[in-house]
């Protein structure tokens, strides 16, 4: 009965906290609806600058960050952008003169007006003006409050991306390493030919007589520790070896160590946690393959 | 007496100024000063972050103010202590998304234009080795006695290429790979792989198509073997 009772005087009272509820959801319907408008009047519907849909008059460092995001796209293209006045700075400083200065004074506006409304009997044309104000300041400080949110929540996430973004360059390292030793495996190959031709050999020439492949060779004057015959070579945190399969074929494994907290990739069987690419090697071509 | 008209003009009430107390003027002023701050600093930095964070400032100063005003009367104590905690709630969580926004994307940037880096170094390497492995495997494979030079023999495999120019244009990888090949006196080739678009570490380093600061590396080739080297 009493519920009842609530409810008829709260549908009664347009300045009831339901009410403005229902016009604070609203308020942010129309705003969205017509924020996507004014992205497909602009035409700012670029695949390159991923902020079309973002919420426009809401969230500035969304903006911001799409802004930051889309001159790192046209840096990679070759465009040079930085520092340009375009239509998405404008857009950014009216989210924040919107977010942060109008709609809160607004809202603000709003609460105090309501709150002598309520303490008088009776406010003549009033109520429309502090239902707007509400709704307009409610759904602006509604639309601002999740981009925090998500920014606190995804950060695990991206945590995660900077770790594998890391693995990615020591991978990408690693294989620029192992490329160039391939190739140069295949100069040891073609210049240990005999003199008449043929006799082609992954050995290599040592005081006159031929050795196995040294690692040296391969990894070029001073990279190497010393030039030994060994097989296994390892610098800082990448591990080089090479087999040779058959006559004319030769391969190339190199391991590095991921940083903490470990790879993608299960361990290795010495316990590390590694990541590894083989690299087969033909007098004249050369296959890379990512092991995982 | 008062007559019902003077009581009904008595109950109803006058509105509040905007923020209830804080006039308008001081709305315009904080606006004005973040349009100056912000405009000011993104046209001298060039940077998006730096000038959103520095027209934060009197943003954020504004809505402390406001916040201070708006648990004034007439407002009742559990409402002023909502909006108290409303308000620190939204401003820290604002303030958070900018340090954290600010950092992830510039991050994203950096890692978008350092990918661009790391497949353009890639390309030109592969391209560079691509080019002089096959000729150095046919000067070795000649016999001793009839051995042609290194630079006679890359130079017939580019046959339709004009050699009197001294530095020709090869076929590149890509359309953002340029790579051009020239012959030393000593008989070595020396091949050059030039960024189309991408800059290098030297902004003011002159590569050989005439281009300023772009990537370039540089693979020589003879008759002991190839050496590559990235020179920009």
């Amino acid at each position: 009965m009493k519920f009842r009772i609530d409810l008829q005087r709260a549908v009664k009272d347009p300045l009831h906290g339901i009410w403005i509820a229902c016009y604070i959801g609203a308020a942010m319907i129309a705003l969205g609806a017509v924020q996507e408008s004014f992205v497909h009047v602009a035409g700012w519907g670029d695949p390159a600058i991923p902020i079309a849909h973002a919420v426009l008059p809401a969230q500035p460092a969304v903006l911001a960050g799409g802004i930051e995001v889309a001159e790192g796209i046209l840096q990679f293209s070759g465009h040079t952008a930085r520092g340009v006045w375009s239509g998405y700075v404008t857009t950014t400083l009216m989210a924040m003169l919107i977010s942060y200065m109008v709609g809160p004074a607004l809202l603000v506006w709003g609460i105090r007006a309501r709150a002598r409304h309520r303490q008088q009997i009776a406010v003549r044309g009033g109520v429309p003006a502090i239902a707007a104000a509400l709704a307009l300041g409610g759904s602006t400080l509604a639309a601002v409050v999740p981009a925090p949110l998500y920014a606190l929540v995804s950060h695990r996430t991206y945590t995660m991306l900077e770790r594998d973004h890391r693995h990615s360059e020591a991978l990408d390292d690693l294989s620029v390493e192992l490329y160039v030793m391939a190739r140069n495996a295949q100069v040891e190959y073609h210049r240990s030919g005999e003199p008449r031709g043929g006799g082609h050999t992954w050995l290599t020439p040592v005081h006159g007589r031929k050795g196995p492949l040294r690692m040296c060779d391969l990894l070029g004057p001073g990279r190497g520790p010393q030039c030994t015959e060994s097989a296994h070579v390892t610098i800082g945190r990448q591990m080089f070896s090479l087999r040779i399969e058959r006559a004319d074929s030769l391969t190339l494994h190199g391991l590095v160590v991921c940083e903490p907290p470990g790879c993608p990739a299960p361990a290795d069987t010495s316990g590390q946690d590694t990541l590894s690419m083989v690299v087969g090697v033909t007098p004249l071509n050369v296959n890379m393959i990512f092991e995982e | 007496m008062k007559s019902v008209h003077d009581m009904e003009r008595h109950r109803t009430i006058r509105l509040p100024r905007i923020a209830g107390g804080m006039p308008v003027v001081w709305l315009v002023i904080a606006m004005v000063v973040t349009c100056g701050t912000f405009s000011g600093v993104y046209i001298t930095t060039g940077d998006i972050w730096t000038a959103a964070l520095a027209g934060g400032i009197p943003a954020l100063i504004y809505m402390a103010g406001l916040t201070v005003h708006a648990t004034c009367t007439p407002a009742s104590r559990r409402c002023r202590i909502a909006v108290m905690l409303v308000a620190v709630t939204v401003l820290t969580g604002i303030s958070a998304e900018f340090m954290v926004l600010s950092s992830r994307t510039r991050w994203q940037a950096d890692m978008i234009a350092g990918t661009g880096v790391s497949y353009d170094r890639s390309a030109m390497m592969s391209a560079l080795f691509s080019t002089a492995s096959p000729v150095f495997a046919s000067y070795q494979q000649q016999p001793q006695r009839k051995r042609r030079a290194m630079a006679e023999i890359f130079k017939d495999s580019w046959s339709t290429r004009d050699w009197t120019t001294g530095m020709v244009t090869l076929d590149g990888p890509s359309e953002r790979v340029n790579v051009y090949a020239s012959t030393t006196p000593d008989g070595a080739i020396v091949l050059t792989a030039v960024a189309a678009v991408t800059p290098g570490g030297d902004a003011a380093f002159a590569n050989v198509n005439g281009c300023i600061g772009r990537l370039q590396s540089r693979l020589l080739l003879n008759g002991k073997g190839m050496s590559y080297e990235i020179e920009n």
